[in-house]
């Protein structure tokens, strides 16, 4: 038996002495486990779902641009500059790559949009509809008529903006923009759809057309992209695959960069950092208090025995081996904890996780960043936050018992045994 | 409509409250000159951008401030394509769709037929006219010529864009040379050159006038005016959506 595992025992034996208050220790400890466990799942999968949102409606995890393009995004500065790069080839390298989930092509412009009876400032885009829902989920909220079709001149246009202009699906509206020639592009074309995305400056402005009628409309060649959006399985692994594409597409020239949503979208980032932040601050402010409540009762103990470490240290037990007894006794306790902590948090997570309690029907929905802030209790799986919080109260356990082990090393043996 | 690009270089009348009667008279007289009551021409439009030059044929009709009308005449492609603004409002009419459509207030910083002006350049003029005080900044010879060099500051509550704007004006004939219009941090954001001064349906006017974009280096938008008539007899009626549709 090693020297470890006999202060084990000796903890073990000794939370035995005073079970009703050891067993109630160890059930606040194995509460504030639970808590922390549950709590920190709650925040990981709220933040989870943000990030998620928030770069899978409409900017993607990953994008291919000229670097030139932001932020004037002048037309001109398409993917691969003026010498341009094949779209399909550049698609299908991206597409390769085991990452990626789905490509998208893009092209943006700006200019007005007009019903029959008025007009408003509209912000085009130009899609491949069907590449598009392998990346993003904006498309999906068509609320009236369907997608703009390949060479038929139709628009897709946001709720808002639909109903600003007075026009509806089979109407026609007309768009006019600058293109890239100087001349005032202006073209006809008949209304397919309505989108609500839920972003209020999208819905009151997108105007989205098929790709090749609004490079027509620009004066664009049929290559000419301004972005190639992506989506991938992990989007936390997108700072790793924007590096791996860069150097895989270097031979495509300067004009193509790959950047990943964490350095398009840094606001994101940050406010995923913020809900770390807080699971941290949660870990801390539920062990402190767990802390005190350990101390106390290792102190209560140790205080009650003080006669037994006056006997053992007359016997000539080496302080240290006392030390290890109190604080043995204390990870014996935390490690109960743990164990039970597990055994009430197992049913509530797994219950969370497959079962997520929506409250927005109480606390709402919160667009925000471009992502939908959603009050729904939902448990992310995730490894680390258990054994983070494991770790942590065993630590706490630990850490509050030195100051009660250092005490009953301190005990004067002559007299704690004369009983004074 | 003359007047209405010329507007954007001949900044305004000063106000009344000016020190300076002299320099505010000048200032008036330049402003004047570019606007008329009414006025009719042919210019060509220049447009040089980094990627694109292009050149324009136009027809223009003005009157006062608040009306004018400006049809394409050239290239054949863009001919008839039309711009109507009255008042605060501009209209395009676009042949090849036949369609009139209004500016929307979003689109107004939109770029006006491709060149560095705006719509909402085209209906600043009017409020420039009373939202600025006149001061003589500099006065005597520079490039060879004797010029006076007014600066021009807007009145505190005045709902202009510019911080500041700077007029060079001859001295021999009160011809306007060039205008520097500077953003409310004092940086330089456009200048504006007049040369090629004629005799046009006899008024002394500079005919060729350049918006050099300081935010776009070697950039510039050029109107040269190849005709004008003053004090047309056009009447506001004049300035319709059929007239812009359909051409006088």
């Amino acid at each position: 038996m090693s020297d470890r595992g006999f202060w084990l025992r000796v903890g073990w034996r000794n939370l035995g002495r005073h079970r009703r208050r050891s067993v109630l220790t160890a059930a606040a400890l194995a509460w504030g486990f639970a808590a922390v466990v549950v709590l920190n799942g709650i925040l990981e999968g709220m933040g989870s779902d943000f990030v998620r949102s928030s770069t899978d409606l409409m900017a993607g995890q990953l994008r291919v641009q000229n670097p030139d393009y932001e932020p004037e995004r002048e037309l001109w500065d398409v993917v691969g500059g003026d010498e341009g790069v094949p779209l399909a080839d550049l698609m299908g390298r991206l597409r390769d790559d085991p990452d990626v989930l789905g490509v998208a092509p893009r092209l943006y412009g700006a200019g007005i949009v007009a019903s029959d009876s008025t007009s408003r400032g509209g912000l085009l885009m130009g899609v491949v509809p069907e590449e598009e829902l392998r990346v993003t989920h904006f498309l999906e909220g068509v609320v009236e008529g369907a997608l703009p079709a390949e060479g038929a001149q139709e628009v897709l246009l946001g709720q808002e903006l639909a109903r600003q202009l007075r026009t509806g699906v089979g109407e026609v509206v007309v768009l006019v923009a600058p293109s890239a020639d100087g001349s005032l592009g202006n073209e006809l074309y008949t209304v397919s759809g309505i989108v609500r995305t839920g972003i209020p400056e999208v819905d009151a402005a997108q105007v989205i057309l098929y790709l090749d009628d609004l490079q027509f409309l620009l004066a664009l060649a049929p290559d000419d992209v301004h972005e190639v959006a992506m989506a991938l399985h992990d989007p936390w692994r997108a700072p790793v695959v924007a590096g791996r594409l860069s150097a895989s597409l270097a031979d495509l020239g300067p004009d193509l960069q790959v950047s990943p949503w964490t350095e398009f979208r840094p606001e994101v980032v940050e406010f995923a950092n913020l809900i770390a932040g807080m699971n941290w601050v949660i870990l801390v402010v539920i062990f402190l208090m767990a802390a005190f409540g350990v101390a106390n009762t290792m102190l209560m103990g140790t205080f009650e025995r003080r006669r037994e470490f006056a006997v053992v240290k007359a016997l000539g037990m080496r302080p240290t081996r006392i030390m290890a007894m109190v604080v043995g006794e204390a990870l014996v306790l935390g490690l109960l904890a743990v164990a039970a902590g597990a055994l009430i948090s197992l049913p509530l997570v797994l219950l969370l996780m497959h079962y997520p309690i929506d409250l927005t029907p109480v606390a709402g929905e919160q667009m925000f960043m471009e992502g939908l802030f959603r009050f729904v209790l939902r448990v992310e799986h995730s490894w680390d936050i258990p054994v983070r919080a494991a770790v942590g109260l065993v630590l706490t356990a630990v850490l509050a018992a030195v100051y009660p082990a250092v005490r009953a090393v301190r005990v004067p043996s002559a007299e704690a045994l004369a009983g004074r | 409509m003359v007047l209405l690009l010329a507007a954007a270089g001949a900044p305004a009348s000063a106000s009344a409250q000016a020190d300076a009667e002299a320099a505010r008279e000048i200032v008036r007289h330049v402003d004047d000159l570019l606007r008329g009551e009414s006025s009719h021409g042919r210019v060509t439009m220049e447009v040089v951008t980094e990627r694109w030059s292009r050149s324009m044929g136009m027809e223009m009709w003005s009157l006062g401030q608040d009306y004018s009308l400006v049809r394409v005449l050239s290239p054949a492609r863009e001919a008839g394509t039309a711009t109507l603004k009255v008042d605060r409002d501009i209209w395009n009419y676009l042949p090849r769709v036949d369609r009139t459509i209004k500016v929307p207030g979003a689109g107004m910083g939109g770029s006006w037929m491709g060149s560095h002006f705006t719509y909402d350049d085209l209906v600043r003029e009017s409020s420039l006219v009373d939202d600025y005080e006149v001061g003589v900044s500099f006065e005597g010879e520079r490039d060879g010529e004797e010029i006076w060099e007014f600066t021009l500051v807007p009145l505190p509550e005045a709902p202009v864009v510019w911080g500041r704007v700077e007029l060079e004006v001859r001295m021999d004939d009160r011809m306007p040379l060039q205008a520097r219009y500077y953003d409310d941090r004092g940086e330089l954001a456009r200048t504006m050159t007049f040369s090629r001064f004629r005799t046009m349906d006899g008024r002394l006017v500079p005919t060729e006038l350049s918006m050099y974009p300081e935010d776009k280096p070697g950039e510039r938008t050029t109107l040269l005016y190849e005709d004008l008539e003053f004090e047309t007899g056009l009447d506001a009626s004049f300035f319709s959506l059929q007239r812009l549709r359909d051409g006088p």
